[in-house]
């Protein structure tokens, strides 16, 4: 059967050709997303989510950067045989992102309702009086009195600025939403409100959703699937159940044993040994070998994506072994 | 038999603001047992970072006690509070601005040794940095690297070795790992926890993150806008947590496990502002439970031993 793709990419690379040597973000990234699915793209910093999400909305700036890709669909468009002026139609309206910082996302010197209605009135055939209309409706979408739209970023707090970029990305009911740590600038209290409201506006718009974030909790929460990102790529992907109770790759395992157990205070954390490699050096073969408990020699040959199950995939070339497992046990 | 290391009596801190008095930590009690963590926790504006300074006296508290060893040092005079000080020490939150970016990895752990006269010859200094470097896990090379040559993880430990270098009683520790990543959280928890066996540290353990606190802490404080709404022993905070603050907070940890699906409380609205507070429960404009007993602050009562509430409705009703 055909799945129903609202993003097809495949073999993203993107690098930063710098002074300092090629900075290699993303190597060869697969990504496919059913429509209407919740998709957490997890990792930790210079795993090269932000850049991945980046490079979705053409947003790459070259030079220094480059961006090579097979294809990259979005609902069957071709992103990458877009001029810059199609781009911009497709940004904001099929396409849209919430920044990690609600400070700095909005304009200082304009009111909220016109940074909302900005985004209306360029992509839809509105007067801006009608925008402005909207624009006050999706306020209260989101939780903010509909009279607060003629006030400035500086008089909300960070929580409903953060609202307030959620406002202005689902304001064109866009195809694909991806949000870049969209709660992690916040306070919990605010951050399960947050959260709250997201899964709210999901379930109302059918909005398929690229979650970035380093929270496995968050995850857990409002996603559907998971990828795991390792230096530039994805090491294990598949539905919660798969990636949360039959673990398989090495580096998830030791994201889970890196976290405080909340109902076992006294477990010893196990963190995982050494560091993030330098984009500039990436290892050879599996990018995790040098900080693996697993390895061996094999794991310095290129590593293939292998199906587990139907929905569940793993970058590790240790499964060749025969009766290889990781330690976490599965549920 | 308790042999509190630090004690804490009637705190206050408040600072003069055009738009009035900011209440920043309002009256709050605290101990903290030898060679024990307390955990401070709390969201932004709660006033928890301002609680750790003040303990170090980096700002001067407007009212209260605080016991160091049975001295109160808010009488001390400068030199005094300079030796005390040698016993306190602080693990700052950001490892990218705490750090001197002109100073190399020795001169910045040898400086409070140099600045205190600890020793004298340059060949003493010299080992005991290299010491310090290798307690807290910083290999032998990075002797003369600068800051901004090293990531996140290797720049807090600069931190904490610079913290030990005074063999320091008493450790504040603001938010130490929340610029880092879980894999490199869970490095700089477990040498935290080692220095404190290693050494008998007390900590005071400042954070916004429960899973953390959790993990880490014997006791836990919860703030709100400035006071100590709850404190019990870690495990009976989290297993019967009883403000409604509490509750809610709790609630709102994303739990990285499937199948725990549990009723999240929601708080209605945000933290109110601190500046000239009025005299009710600080929790009541947001709490679900707020009735007309809500107008007079509630006393932090214990309920059972070593949990202490502060809400009117505990008292009547022990299970909300």
């Amino acid at each position: 059967m055909k799945k129903d793709l609202i993003l097809d990419v495949k073999n993203l690379v993107v690098r930063y050709e710098t002074e300092d040597g090629i900075v290699n973000a993303v190597n060869g990234l697969d990504l496919e997303i059913e429509r209407g699915k919740a998709i957490g793209l997890v990792g930790e910093t210079g795993a090269g989510k932000t850049t991945t999400a980046l490079s979705l909305l053409r947003l790459i700036p070259e030079p220094p950067g480059v961006e090579e890709c097979d294809h990259m669909k979005l609902d069957g468009m071709d992103m990458l045989s877009l001029s810059s002026k199609e781009l911009e139609e497709v940004r904001g309206k099929d396409i849209s992102m919430i920044f990690q910082d609600p400070m700095t996302a909005l304009n200082p010197v304009f009111t909220v309702g016109d940074q909302i209605a900005e985004s209306i009135h360029l992509h839809e055939d509105v007067s801006y009086v009608e925008a402005q209309r909207r624009a006050v409706g999706m306020l209260e979408l989101v939780g903010i009195p509909g009279e607060r739209a003629n006030e400035y970023p500086h008089q909300f707090s960070g929580g409903m600025k953060q609202r307030v970029v959620i406002a202005i990305a689902l304001a064109c009911h866009p195809k694909l939403l991806i949000a870049d740590e969209p709660t992690t600038a916040l306070d919990v209290t605010i951050q399960a409100q947050v959260l709250e409201l997201m899964k709210d506006l999901r379930k109302q718009y059918k909005t398929s959703l690229i979650m970035i974030t380093h929270d496995l909790g968050i995850v857990a929460d409002i996603c559907d699937e998971v990828a795991v990102m390792y230096s530039g790529n994805i090491v294990e992907k598949g539905t919660l159940e798969d990636v949360f109770n039959r673990t398989k790759h090495p580096y998830t395992e030791g994201l889970f044993n890196s976290l405080p157990n909340i109902n076992d205070r006294k477990a010893m954390l196990t963190p995982i040994k050494g560091l993030m490699p330098d984009p500039t050096n990436i290892p050879v073969g599996c990018p995790f070998h040098p900080r693996c408990p697993y390895v061996d020699e094999d794991c310095k040959k290129p590593q293939l994506e292998r199906a587990i199950s139907d929905t569940h995939f793993v970058r590790c070339s240790a499964y060749d072994r025969p009766g290889f497992h990781i330690n976490r046990k599965e549920k | 038999m308790p042999d509190p290391i630090l004690e804490v009596r009637n705190l206050k801190k408040h600072f003069k603001t055009k738009g009035g008095m900011l209440h920043a930590v309002d009256g709050i009690n605290l101990s903290v047992e030898r060679g024990r963590t307390l955990g401070l926790v709390g969201e932004s504006g709660c006033g928890k970072s301002t609680v750790g300074r003040t303990i170090l006296r980096l700002i001067e508290p407007t009212e209260g006690e605080i016991l160091f060893e049975g001295k109160d040092i808010t009488k001390l005079n400068k030199r005094q509070l300079k030796l005390v000080r040698k016993d306190i020490q602080l693990i700052f939150q950001d490892p990218y601005s705490s750090l001197d970016p002109r100073k190399t990895v020795s001169q910045i752990i040898s400086e409070p040794i140099i600045a205190n006269k600890i020793l004298k010859s340059s060949a003493d200094i010299h080992s005991r940095v290299a010491e310090l470097m290798s307690t807290v896990g910083l290999a032998a090379r990075l002797f003369n690297s600068y800051p901004h040559e090293l990531d996140g993880g290797r720049r807090q430990r600069i931190g904490i070795a610079r913290a030990l270098a005074m063999e320091p009683k008493f450790i504040v520790c603001d938010e130490p790992v929340s610029a880092l990543d879980v894999s490199i959280q869970a490095q700089i928890l477990n040498l935290l926890k080692e220095l404190q066996t290693e050494f008998e540290l007390s900590y005071i353990f400042i954070t916004h993150d429960l899973s953390v606190v959790n993990h880490f802490s014997d006791e836990i404080a919860v703030m709100y806008l400035g006071k100590i709404v709850e404190k019990a022993p870690a495990e009976e905070l989290f297993a019967h947590p009883m403000h409604p603050y509490t509750q809610a907070l709790l609630s709102a940890i994303p739990i990285p496990e499937l199948g725990v699906k549990k009723e999240r409380i929601l708080i209605k609205g945000e933290i109110t502002s601190p500046i000239n507070p009025p005299d009710e429960c600080r929790f009541r404009k947001r709490c679900t439970y707020a009735h007309d007993k809500c107008d007079e602050h509630p006393d932090l009562v214990e309920i059972s031993k070593g949990h202490f509430v502060s809400c009117h409705l505990v008292e009547k009703n022990k299970n909300l």
